[in-house]
């Protein structure tokens, strides 16, 4: 599986696991789209003071750079017209990015047998799955997916701050579901 | 009262901008402008949505299989869904689309007709304006609005017919539509009145470079006639540049003789300045010193562009005994520019908490943010409302969003 995953996952996961978008094992990519994002709006400098450490560490797959052309235009033509015709919901460029490449990614990957997306934005989540059967992890049960194919070992001592620090920031809180898995792999409750 | 009047004028608004004041100042109250007849104008025939081919699905499918229930096994559709695209209109879902291209290697365009963002059909000439090169970047920008603006809304149930075959006549119901009387010039308040009145929907953007001389454009989106800004241009010459887009606006067809471009150029400077307004200037203006004529110019450079003045009087061949060259005026003009500041910086402020810029925007954009935007607020991401107040490189839109809804509800 690959999870290609929005600005919020990201922002949450990545003190978790640097090494999120170095390895294949994590299954997670971005977009250039994300990426730019992430960098370049200035409160996320505020609220996220450690971003700029991990700019190395972030590899989005360029866009149009190995993908066919056609089909890169049938994409977005796809995810436009979804928008306009049958959706309600307003997306961004970074929304839109996120679900372009997840529907282009069979093409780029061959190998790539599903497909994901990863964010915590109601809108994106809903349209991605309407209009193109696309399924969301939320960030806790992308953790629970390391950590039971054992590419990331828990600490709680390191992990948990981290944790407490997604609800002081105001990050949505993990679905009940998430959190029981997350309990079962670690004998830990998430915080509260 | 936004911030905008206090500033420009130092607290001391001239008698057009004390008109302005009172004016918006009751609105703001009242929150509605209910107290108007609204004057719509309605172009059916330039815009469409864009048009689903589901007979032209019909004839790639016939061509290429044996029967549609072929193609149906191969894409895993029912022959009722099928059905209903050819016959009934319906649109397939995303996915299906991009299964149906897939399969019958075509692109999605193929399937479609015209676009839902309709663009003038003729060539603006100048560099100040939408070219060619720009016409994309700028349905590109309004193509952002598709989701959003339609014309669904009650507002645009009335049709009026302006008269357009004379920039004159033009320009006068312009400003009886704007309620000026006929020796004032237009104020600011004014322009966006009448943009109001007719239905055309104000959006202010940072424009990106490929649009960077252009200070405005007008688009219809789902038939909605919108007129985008760039927040980089200067408030001065706003004037000048709304009623020109305006005219652009409501105007069916080229019907004169002229080009579009100097026939919208004609009506918006005499309906910017009546001849009276010219007449009775150059009276002043000619029995002034050069002291005097320079009070004259800064108090009137509060309401509107002064070398936009200087070429009003240039066009109609109205002699006035400047003190100052062209080239003067231009200089001072542009110091007055960048006193009075950009249209953006007047919106949005650095200092600006997220409640003012909402206010500011909801009081120039009123139509867009009532019909359109904050009836739309629960489908919006934060992103997306970043994005469309060029929150970018800046802040988090989603404390823009949370104002937003205050306002929406604060309006209920």
């Amino acid at each position: 599986m690959i999870i290609v995953t929005d600005t919020c996952s990201i922002l949450m996961l990545l003190r978790l696991n640097p090494a999120m978008f170095c390895d294949s094992c994590y299954e997670c990519c971005t977009t250039q789209e994300v990426f730019d994002e992430i960098f370049q709006t200035r409160k996320f400098k505020d609220k996220y003071p450690w971003r700029d450490t991990y700019r190395g560490v972030i590899k989005p797959i360029p866009q149009g750079h190995v993908i066919n052309a056609e089909q890169y235009k049938n994409v977005s033509a796809a995810v436009n017209i979804s928008l306009q015709e049958h959706s309600c919901y307003n997306l961004s460029r970074e929304d839109k990015s996120v679900v372009i490449l997840s529907l282009l990614l069979p093409d780029i990957q061959p190998n790539v047998s599903d497909v994901a997306i990863s964010t915590t934005d109601r809108a994106l989540i809903a349209f991605s799955q309407e209009e193109f059967d696309l399924e969301n992890i939320e960030p806790l049960e992308i953790v629970s997916i390391w950590l039971e194919k054992g590419a990331l070992i828990f600490d709680h001592v390191t992990h948990m701050p981290i944790f407490e620090d997604w609800i002081a920031k105001g990050e949505p809180f993990p679905s009940p579901a998430a959190k029981r898995r997350f309990k079962q792999l670690t004998g830990y409750d998430f915080p509260k | 009262m936004p911030s905008i009047f206090g500033e420009v004028w130092n607290n001391e608004p001239s008698e057009f901008g004390g008109k302005c004041i009172k004016k918006y100042a009751k609105c703001k109250k009242k929150l509605t402008f209910s107290f108007y007849d609204i004057y719509l104008y309605i172009e059916k025939m330039e815009e469409v949505r864009m048009k689903w081919l589901g007979e032209k699905l019909k004839n790639f499918v016939e061509s290429r299989y044996r029967s549609q229930d072929e193609f149906c096994n191969k894409i895993r559709v029912s022959r009722q869904s099928f059905s209903s695209w050819v016959n009934e209109g319906n649109i397939p879902n995303g996915k299906l689309l991009l299964a149906i291209a897939v399969e019958l290697q075509i692109s999605i365009a193929d399937l479609f007709e015209d676009t839902i963002v309709a663009s003038p059909q003729f060539m603006p000439a100048h560099n100040a304006l939408v070219n060619q090169n720009s016409f994309d970047e700028a349905n590109a920008l309004a193509e952002e609005y598709s989701n959003i603006i339609s014309n669904d809304s009650l507002v645009f149930s009335q049709v009026c017919e302006l008269s357009t075959d004379k920039f004159k006549q033009l320009s006068k119901q312009f400003r009886a539509i704007a309620g000026i009387d006929e020796i004032s010039a237009m104020t600011y308040g004014d322009v966006f009145k009448l943009a109001h009145k007719l239905g055309i929907c104000i959006i202010f953007r940072k424009f990106s470079n490929n649009l960077s001389e252009v200070y405005a454009f007008h688009r219809r989106i789902n038939g909605v006639p919108v007129i985008f800004v760039d927040t980089e241009s200067f408030v001065p010459d706003l004037i000048f540049v709304l009623l020109h887009e305006i005219c652009h606006s409501v105007r069916r067809n080229n019907d004169t003789e002229e080009t579009e471009d100097d026939f919208c150029n004609k009506v918006a400077d005499l309906a910017q300045f009546p001849d009276n307004f010219l007449n009775k200037l150059q009276m002043e203006l000619n029995q002034a010193d050069k002291e005097t004529q320079k009070n004259i110019i800064v108090k009137y450079a509060r309401d509107f562009s002064v070398l936009g003045l200087y070429k009003s009087f240039e066009r109609r061949g109205i002699e006035v005994n400047w003190h100052y060259t062209k080239d003067q005026i231009k200089a001072i003009s542009s110091s007055i520019n960048n006193c009075i500041g950009k249209i953006g910086n007047i919106l949005s402020p650095g200092t600006a908490s997220e409640k003012d810029v909402c206010l500011n925007y909801y009081t120039f954009s009123l139509l867009f943010f009532k019909e359109f935007l904050l009836p739309n607020l629960e489908n919006m991401t934060a992103r997306f409302v970043a994005q469309i107040f060029d929150l970018s490189n800046g802040e988090d839109g989603q404390a823009l969003l949370e104002e937003l809804k205050k306002l929406r509800d604060s309006i209920k």
